[in-house]
């Protein structure tokens, strides 16, 4: 039964990508700019060089023909030559990749931990000033604008308290002698037995990471809540308490069980709404990863980089909400797939 | 207090402030449940009857709250416990069944795993050791499912309950309420989700834990006929009052109130062929700013000025007592002759 459900998942890939390589293709296409205009910038070229670029890459074809090749290196994994870093875009994506990978983790895992207690501590003691305080912070968290948050947050640890780096993802000096098992460096750094290493990269990670979570943040606390107040008006909730148990069981165990089931999905799925943050985020603190590759090529009119990189994206926004609904399964035993 | 009485509460008041006013859901509530006795409580929806057994579990929800009142379990006042030890009497001292087992059981847990935390929270004789522990209280946890006649009980604790049909559930519940052999079972409305054969069935099962345990029920219900299989007393409620109390049988035949005759006469009987039945007229009253009189008079076939004023409970007879003022009076007596 799962493995149907899996399989019809996956079939319903298809068309989203196909939806989606036709929409950013035609997007990039109909975008003002020329790849080769602005990769010639101020060099001297001649009419016949020019065209020769042109050729090069393929751009001198009609843009259906253009498309169709496209697809057909897609569906063989081949996205072609990234026009800035001559080399395949796949390579490029992929050495990007694992630094947006963690962010987006370590962001979502501080949303998680910093959430859920908020959350049930404010269904908890409803309408208490506490509630009003994470009501109006929460409200907050989801209308602040990351780049400005972002740049708030540098003022005041990198710059003014000098406590924090200012931009990348770990100190140049430091990464010498690291070997990259997982290219995720939280954790390389603790297989190399680097813990000032670790120490560094954790320090370059946090403030991006804060920045990115808190939307997420500020959504699961709102959920969590809404749904701690309808799991604390149940029967069941109840019953647990005329059985004499503790508080904290009740709480913890029978109403959070509950609770968690709609938390767990819209973590999720708001999961893949971290990889759009991530375009700002990145480019604010200078982090090394797929979302600022993803803004630099639209300026630079890289068209193979981005219409592979948004197709990634909508395979990990499908998978993250196929995920959404196992843990939903998992967590309902109501539900079965 | 003498000794055969086990819970005795007296002058309950319990009110929730709400934005139309106070609503005094129990006003002026006196219960005296017998050891080893089952006392059924009859009353229609909004009577103050589940309210009465929420405040004395201490479990009445905000914006309710008890105002006034004494709850006295076995020599102790409730009222002026901790929480902590209030926590500790409910399920071991005092347990409580709701009346719909789908929505009382937690979805999200299996039945063993709600078993076994109750039966960790109050079982104070479980072998130490981890193993031990978790080995004994599996038993007892397949022992309670047994007793209550869920077959192949082992098999079934990994299942939720969703997995259960309606009866099973029901059953679980109670084995859940009974696991720590408590003194008082608070039955809540137990038969009112279920089909009419496994009513019977549960409220065997009931009857039969209650001689076996010689624990007290209560019986919560809006219905008398249950009630008169039941229980050794009733007690009728009416908009947060008690208006009738005394042995069941005594009060059925002879109705004293006349809400509880009129509850009677609206149930139908094959004796009572071919006429029609007499539902009560009119409405219960809403519970904000009543007026100090009788609360039935609105509805009563037997009320004139001399109701207007507020009505105590007064003996009707052995044992037996009624919020009345015409109990002697010749109408009541012609009021039940229909009846019988």
């Amino acid at each position: 039964m799962t493995l149907t459900r899996l399989l019809e998942r996956l079939l319903q890939l298809i068309p989203v990508l196909l939806g989606v390589s036709v929409i950013v293709f035609v997007m990039m296409a109909l975008t003002p700019g020329d790849p080769i205009q602005i990769m010639i910038g101020d060099q001297i070229v001649t009419a016949e060089q020019e065209a020769q670029m042109r050729r090069d890459i393929g751009l001198d074809r009609p843009m259906v023909e253009r498309f169709f090749v496209f697809l057909g290196n897609a569906i063989q994994f081949d996205f072609g030559q990234s026009f800035y870093h001559r080399r395949p875009v796949a390579d490029v994506i992929l050495e990007r990749l694992p630094a947006t990978i963690e962010l987006t983790i370590v962001a979502m895992l501080i949303a998680l931990v910093t959430a859920i207690p908020l959350g049930v501590l404010a269904a908890v003691r409803k309408n208490s000033i506490f509630d009003r305080i994470a009501t109006v912070g929460g409200l907050l968290g989801v209308s602040l604008p990351g780049f400005w948050f972002g740049i708030l947050l540098l003022m005041l640890f990198a710059v003014h308290l000098n406590i924090l780096p200012v931009a990348g993802r770990i100190n140049y000096g430091i990464s010498q002698g690291i070997t990259p098992y997982t290219h995720f460096l939280l954790i390389d750094t603790l297989l190399n037995g680097r813990l000032d290493a670790f120490r560094n990269a954790l320090a370059h990670i946090i403030l991006p990471a804060v920045t990115l979570g808190l939307p997420m943040t500020a959504i699961l606390m709102r959920v969590t809540r809404t749904a701690m107040l309808e799991v604390l008006r149940t029967d069941y909730v109840t019953f647990a308490q005329a059985k004499g148990l503790s508080r904290q069981r009740i709480l913890w165990r029978h109403a959070l069980k509950n609770a968690l089931i709609p938390t767990v999905s819209v973590a999720a799925i708001e999961t893949g709404s971290l990889l759009g943050g991530n375009m700002i985020i990145e480019t604010v603190f200078g982090w090394p990863g797929l979302g600022r590759l993803v803004v630099e090529s639209i300026f630079v009119r890289n068209y193979p980089l981005v219409q592979a990189a948004v197709l990634l994206y909508a395979v990990i926004y499908v998978m993250l909400n196929f995920f959404a609904d196992i843990l939903y399964t998992i967590l309902n035993p109501r539900v079965k797939l | 207090m003498s000794a055969d009485i086990l819970l005795e509460v007296r002058g309950l008041r319990t009110v929730f402030d709400t934005r139309a006013g106070q609503v005094c859901a129990v006003d002026g509530v006196d219960v005296t449940v017998n050891r080893g006795e089952c006392l059924g409580i009859v009353g229609e929806s909004g009577s103050g009857k589940s309210v009465t057994f929420a405040s004395v579990m201490g479990l009445v929800r905000v914006p309710g709250r008890i105002e006034a009142g004494e709850i006295v379990f076995d020599g102790i006042d409730l009222r002026k416990l901790s929480a902590k030890k209030m926590q500790a009497m409910r399920g071991r001292d005092i347990a409580m069944t709701m009346q719909d087992a789908l929505t009382a059981l937690n979805p999200a847990l299996t039945v063993g795993e709600q078993l076994a935390e109750m039966l960790a929270a109050h079982a104070d004789d479980l072998p130490p050791g981890r193993m031990a522990r978790r080995a004994a209280i599996r038993a007892r946890a397949i022992e309670m499912l047994t007793r209550v006649g869920i077959p192949s009980a082992g098999e079934r604790l990994g299942q939720y309950p969703h997995e259960f049909s309606g009866g099973m559930r029901q059953r679980i519940m109670i084995a859940l309420a009974l696991a720590a052999k408590p003194r008082l079972l608070i039955a809540d409305e137990p038969t009112t989700a279920l089909d009419v054969t496994i009513q019977a069935q549960v409220l065997e099962l009931i009857s039969a834990l209650r001689a076996e345990f010689g624990m007290s029920v209560v019986l919560i219900t809006h219905d008398l006929g249950v009630v008169a299989q039941h229980c050794d007393r009733v007690m009728v409620m009416y908009a947060g009052q008690v208006v009738e109390e005394g042995p069941t049988a005594q009060v059925i035949r002879q109705p004293r109130h006349p809400y509880t005759q009129g509850l009677l006469a609206s149930i139908p009987r094959p004796a009572r062929r071919g006429q029609p039945i007499r539902p009560i007229q009119g409405q219960v009253p809403e519970l904000v700013n009543l007026p100090p009189q009788c609360r039935f008079l609105e509805r009563c076939p037997l009320a004139d000025d001399a109701c207007r004023h507020p009505i105590d409970m007064r003996p009707a007879g052995p044992e037996r007592r009624a919020r009345c003022i015409r109990i002697t009076t010749p109408d009541i007596e012609k009021g039940l002759s229909h009846d019988i």
